[in-house]
């Protein structure tokens, strides 16, 4: 299975989507900066071709330039120095600023009237902008302006350059900055972002934490987190109902194979230690006499605790066939009771049953029998002595129900939530012989076979309730 | 070697009585808890073996109880419970043994003869007088190299007097020792057990090894 880092990925996507919104940001800003120091070059450009435009006068005595060096000494000057030249026509020079010398600056021949922009090499080889303007020259007398004098005016192009060095510095200068800039923002940002992310998922990596530790030995503890996110809210509280219910079945299975251990070990070691004994003193009659009788209730009491185990097993992989048939309530009850009626006679236990004539039910026999077997052989063995065991049949619904009660003064209201454990027993000595505590497990295992429900109640007086419902009445 | 058996299971408890009775140990058992820990408390016994699941009161808490009136008897428990931490907490409870259920009558027994050999700060199994040897494992006793036959009781007798040796021992304490609770026994009883001792050792010359302190007991002196 691939694997991958949510804080790592949570950041990378993040410090991207950051870098990438920065980055276009700082792009649209430079471009539009650049674009701007460009234009404004550019309208500085058109204004001073705008003024020397304003000094080219077409006078009745001709084409007047009124130019004057010392008020613009850029176009001499060694620092900074300005250049323009004057076309009549596009043709012929009409006046070259002394900063050319005798050289030209390009003009473009086929501009239409307006200005042009473009760059050029100038003739001291710095980088220039220039601006290309072809106009009329302007007649300064309002009443020299006659048709045919405007009809007669001949097109004059100017060429005003520039260096535009500086500028590009600018430009370059803010390029670079903000180059530098948003490297050092988007390592903030990765570094920002990767504390963010890494405090935000905190509780996940305390909630790693706390699983990682959980093993069988301390199912006790419960994840906990301070202030949790809502986000987490629900699988903390899931997990630790899930680590609850875990705690509860490790105890029952390890109080389950402790249990069947006890069981098992305890007959073993009396037919081992009968056995070795008997086998020391062999010709010892009365001893060995003993012992076969040991020997047989220890087979015995092994025998019944795997037969149990067997049928709950079947019970629980559903490999027992059913089969349904007319049962008479009453006349099973007074059979199985009879196997229990010495028993209950030496502690005076009697017997009281009500409502069990009149009806008959549809179950499957053999798996009804060891119900009550079970809840009789129990009822007797852990009622008090001198008191009743009441048995009722009542219609209930649909339905019957089957309701066994008896005193047992020694069982709590906590015992009810184990009854139906296996090898549960309420004696921790679990020193009783004839039973193993299979007997109730096996009680519920046939009712959920059967399809009946099972519940069991002690009242305040101690009177000890199993009530089986659903029987099917004919 | 008197032992107590509280063990909850009827037939365990009653064969192990049954087998170290014949071998010559004096016991007492209990299956209950509370009943068990009355007899650990009123006699002295070399060894008791306890169970950990019992009715009325299980056994560390006997084990605790024992532990808390100072009463060092030797306690080797016999459990079914496997786990390390049952067994971590009945030796730190103060147990001396912990053997676990199903076990070997055998094992129990050295198990037990050790205990016994420790209680009496003996090491060797055969505990040796100038020329009579006693074998605490297969309980007999010989002189020069020549098995005598003793009863169980004479057994004991000797073996307690050797593993006590140049101590009075009081007839209250032999009797105590070497008897159960059920038998009803005087202290002409016991002279006449040690009195037939003495007879079957003079007969192989072996004169004077028990030794009677006038109204106080018995007593053997390293040789």
């Amino acid at each position: 299975m691939k694997t991958f880092s949510l804080e790592s990925h949570l950041s990378k996507r993040v410090v991207f989507l950051n870098a990438i919104i920065f980055i276009s940001l700082t792009l649209i800003i430079n471009i539009t900066v650049s674009i701007w120091l460009e234009h404004e070059l550019d309208e500085a450009l058109e204004d001073k071709a705008n003024v020397l435009i304003t000094l080219m006068k077409d006078t009745p005595d001709g084409l007047d330039f009124d130019f004057a060096d010392e008020f613009m000494p850029e176009f001499e000057a060694t620092d900074h120095t300005e250049y323009f030249q004057l076309w009549l026509d596009q043709k012929t020079v009409f006046e070259r600023s002394h900063s050319l010398i005798d050289n030209d600056l390009p003009m473009q021949t086929k501009m239409q009237p307006g200005y042009g922009f473009n760059d050029l090499v100038l003739i001291d080889g710095r980088q220039g902008r220039m601006v290309q303007v072809v106009f009329l020259p302007q007649i300064p007398e309002y009443e020299d302006r006659t048709p045919e004098k405007l009809a007669s005016q001949k097109l004059m192009t100017l060429v005003y350059a520039r260096e535009r060095e500086e500028l590009d510095l600018l430009i370059n200068s803010i390029h670079v900055i903000t180059v530098i800039f948003t490297i050092i923002i988007l390592f903030l940002i990765n570094y920002l972002v990767k504390i963010t992310v890494r405090k935000s998922l905190s509780p996940l990596h305390v909630l790693k934490e706390q699983i990682t530790i959980l093993n069988a030995d301390n199912l006790k503890e419960r994840l906990f987190i301070k202030n949790p996110p809502f986000e987490l809210l629900d699988v903390i509280e899931q997990v630790n109902y899930l680590l609850e219910r875990l705690d509860k079945s490790f105890y029952r299975e390890q109080r389950f194979s402790s249990d069947v251990a006890h069981e098992l070990r305890t007959p073993i070691s009396e037919l081992r230690s009968m056995s070795e004994v008997a086998l020391k003193w062999p010709d010892d009659v009365s001893l060995v006499k003993d012992f076969y009788s040991g020997v047989l209730e220890s087979s015995i009491q092994m025998e019944l605790l795997v037969s149990n185990l067997l049928a709950l097993a079947r019970c629980d992989v559903g490999n027992i066939i059913l089969l349904p048939e007319e049962i008479l309530v009453g006349d099973t009850i007074n059979c199985c009771w009879s196997h229990y009626q010495s028993d209950a006679k030496s502690k005076n236990v009697q017997l009281v049953c009500s409502g069990l004539d009149g009806f008959n039910i549809m179950t499957s026999a053999n798996e009804f029998v060891q119900i009550i077997n079970n809840l009789l052989s129990n009822a007797v063995s852990y009622c008090d002595d001198n008191s009743e065991i009441e048995i009722i049949l009542m219609q209930s619904g649909e339905g019957a129900s089957l309701i066994v009660s008896n005193i047992t003064s020694d069982l709590e209201q906590a015992d009810l939530s184990s009854i139906f454990d296996r090898l549960w027993r309420k004696s921790k000595s679990r020193s009783s012989s004839e039973h193993s505590g299979l007997g109730l497990s096996l009680v519920k295992a046939y009712c959920e076979l059967l399809g009946l429900k099972i519940i069991t109640q002690l009242s305040d007086e101690k009177k000890f309730t199993v009530r089986i419902e659903n029987l099917h009445i004919i | 070697m008197k032992l107590l058996v509280i063990e909850d299971s009827t037939r365990l408890r009653n064969s192990l009585t049954a087998g170290f009775s014949r071998m010559g140990y004096t016991i007492d058992s209990s299956g209950d808890g509370k009943e068990g820990l009355c007899y650990a408390m009123i006699n002295d016994y070399d060894v008791i073996i306890l169970d950990l699941m019992l009715p009325s009161m299980d056994g560390l808490s006997i084990l605790k109880e024992l532990r808390d009136k100072r009463k060092n008897t030797y306690v080797l428990i016999l459990s079914a419970k496997d786990k390390i931490e049952d067994r971590v907490m009945g030796l730190n409870l103060g147990a001396d043994d912990y053997l676990i259920k199903p076990f070997s009558f055998d094992e129990l027994h050295a198990r037990l003869l050790t205990l016994t050999r420790r209680k009496h700060n003996v090491s060797s199994p055969v505990l040796t007088f100038g020329n009579v040897s006693i074998d605490t494992v297969m309980r007999k006793v010989s002189i020069n190299g020549v098995d005598i036959s003793l009863t169980p009781t004479e057994y004991l007798i000797l073996e307690y007097l050797a593993l006590k040796r140049d101590r009075v021992i009081t007839y209250d304490s032999m009797i105590n020792h070497i008897y159960t609770n059920e038998d009803a026994t005087s202290r002409n009883t016991l002279e006449a057990h040690v009195s037939t001792l003495r007879k079957k050792l003079s007969k192989l010359n072996i004169e004077n090894l028990i030794k009677t302190k006038r109204g106080f007991g018995y007593y053997l002196e390293s040789q």
